[in-house]
């Protein structure tokens, strides 16, 4: 009962917030990119025609094509590449704002289990990226239909779904950690660093042997950012993924707990 | 026996080199008002947030109501309401709404939010944002915050923060009110004369270790007692009484006055020796020191 109350306070503390509005606008901001990418593809010469793209540019970006197909696949790497960046900032939000505010004092001070403010933040931060998700899901759709791609197989649909929703997953997985940088610092500043540290070394270390090891990369993998999309993820792959989140967890539940709020 | 609303044994903090907390021991009774006076940087609100579990004590043990809070800390601060230093609320919630937020967390009744903005006089912001508050007024949405649940000990940090004087007034009769009902209040203030007038008793925290505790009843018996007198010839005066009456504690306070802190001396001994030496005195008034001056001789003794 007392976790349902934290979590409802953790939704409450939401309410108003400009930031819930604005993860929006940037994910119909990342459909219209798509859209405009797949009209591209769809309509060269009238886009030769407007300077948008040179005379002799073709577009073979990973083999994207004026499709259902092509669409989603451009969903999903905007899900993976950009929840990545928006997932990032919103988990900063939710648990820098305690200390950017000031009321992380007023939190930790109260009569309850400090792990369940760390749980029922995260439970807070996957259901707003879940709408958000459901949202790039039914953009995606919106897209296709605006675009004139004709009726969708019923098939290509819950694929992309299943593509996205598991790309969202593992997205999620890595929040953990940006979680702990946040309270541990107590700022925005060193875990949005940390956000693009970590995508440098996601992008880097994908193109060598050892990208389904590194967390970063296996989220990139999955995205297909640098290539083919990879659908054979090993299990330590999987593994990996956990004991990043566990990890995250624990130090982020551990440092709210333990260390001392001089705020 | 009824146990103490707080208990704090050997309290010490270290961060690092720095000796921020030494060894405080602080009992405050079920129901009184506890001044917690020291100047900046003396320890006062590292000392609070240990009380609050915000700072993990380097030594010490701190017991809340006779829950220990490293034991039990849940349930050592289910029945504290505290402001710790400034006063902070989620800006994008309004008045009413951070309220709610508290009233959640604390599983207290829902008309605890009504109550709370009545008592704080917040009716015309409850529907404010909290961030467009005047320092005052988010005050006593802290102060509202810290009364929600109805608790039996307040621990305040600075509660007249930012009011303005009627509005210190205010807070001082509802502090005063409060703990006629039975609440015990810890607090901090920069304001000594505030404290002079609320507290029952006063503890002074200087650099890090706890000085001194005065009891409001025995106040009059701690404080200094001081003789100011105006004279025609102070630089003659002062030998006189130095000689006469052997007095050591005169120091000169503007051109013909001086302060005489032995109590050696009555007043009617300095005025006959002043007179029959010729002098003329001007004006003779015994001056009880004041909480202010008081705090500032203890802190200023002790290097």
């Amino acid at each position: 009962m007392t976790f349902l109350k934290v979590l409802a306070a953790e939704l409450l503390k939401l309410r108003r917030s400009k930031l819930t509005w604005l993860s929006f606008a940037f994910y119909v901001f990342f459909g219209l990119m798509a859209c405009f990418v797949v009209w591209m593809i769809k309509n060269p010469e009238a886009a030769r025609g407007l300077g948008l793209i040179g005379a002799k540019a073709s577009f073979a970006l990973n083999g994207l094509t004026a499709d259902w197909q092509g669409l989603f696949t451009m969903f999903v790497e905007l899900g993976v590449a950009g929840g990545m960046i928006i997932l990032s900032i919103i988990v900063i939000y939710v648990f820098g704002r305690e200390y950017a505010e000031g009321t992380a004092k007023n939190m930790l001070a109260l009569p309850v289990p400090r792990s369940y403010f760390v749980v029922a933040k995260l439970c807070v931060i996957a259901l707003w990226f879940v709408l958000l998700t459901a949202f790039l899901i039914a953009e995606s759709l919106l897209a296709g239909w605006l675009l004139g791609l004709g009726r969708p197989q019923p098939a290509l649909v819950a694929g992309q779904t299943l593509d996205i929703l598991i790309a969202s997953a593992v997205v999620l997985t890595l929040q953990s950690l940006v979680a702990w940088v946040t309270v541990a610092t107590g700022s925005y500043l060193a875990p949005f660093g940390y956000t693009i540290v970590t995508l440098l070394i996601g992008n880097l270390m994908i193109r060598t042997d050892w990208a389904r090891w590194v967390p970063w990369s296996i989220v990139a993998l999955l995205g297909g950012m640098t290539g083919p999309r990879q659908e054979d993820i090993l299990l330590g792959s999987v593994l990996v993924l956990a004991a990043t989140f566990g990890l995250g967890l624990a130090g982020t539940i551990l440092h709210q707990a333990r260390s001392d709020n001089c705020q | 026996m009824m146990t103490n609303a707080i208990s704090a044994q050997g309290l010490a903090k270290n961060f690092g080199e720095v000796k921020a907390v030494k060894k405080v021991d602080l009992e405050v009774r079920r129901g009184e008002i506890y001044g917690f006076l020291g100047r900046n940087g003396a320890g006062k609100t590292t000392s609070i947030r240990m009380l609050l579990g915000l700072i993990r004590p380097s030594a010490g043990e701190i017991a809340i109501f006779g829950e220990s809070l490293r034991k039990r800390r849940l349930a050592a601060l289910k029945q504290v309401g505290f402001l710790v230093e400034s006063a902070t609320a989620y800006p994008n919630l309004t008045v009413r709404e951070n309220l709610e937020l508290q009233r959640l967390l604390m599983d207290a009744p829902k008309a605890a939010v009504e109550n709370a903005i009545k008592l704080l006089s917040l009716e015309e912001y409850a529907d404010r944002k909290s961030a467009h508050l005047s320092l005052g007024n988010k005050q006593r949405l802290s102060l509202a915050r810290a009364l929600v649940h109805s608790p039996e000990l307040l621990v305040l940090d600075e509660p007249a923060n930012g009011l303005d004087p009627a509005g210190i007034v205010e807070i001082r009769g509802l502090l005063r009110k409060l703990a006629d009902e039975g609440i015990t209040i810890f607090m901090s203030s920069h304001i000594l004369a505030e404290v002079d007038q609320l507290a029952d008793r006063i503890g002074i925290i200087h650099e890090g270790s706890l000085v001194e505790e005065l009891d409001r009843k025995k106040l009059g018996g701690r404080k200094r007692l001081w003789i100011e007198v105006d004279v025609d010839r102070p630089d003659r005066a002062e030998s006189i009484l130095r000689e006469r009456l052997g007095l050591r504690e005169l120091s000169r306070h503007g051109e013909r006055g001086m302060r005489i802190a032995d109590a050696g001396a009555g007043s009617g001994d300095i005025a006959q020796a002043l007179v029959e030496a010729g002098i003329r005195l001007e004006r003779l008034l015994p001056v009880e020191e004041n909480l202010e001056e008081h705090f500032m001789r203890i802190t200023e003794e002790r290097p």
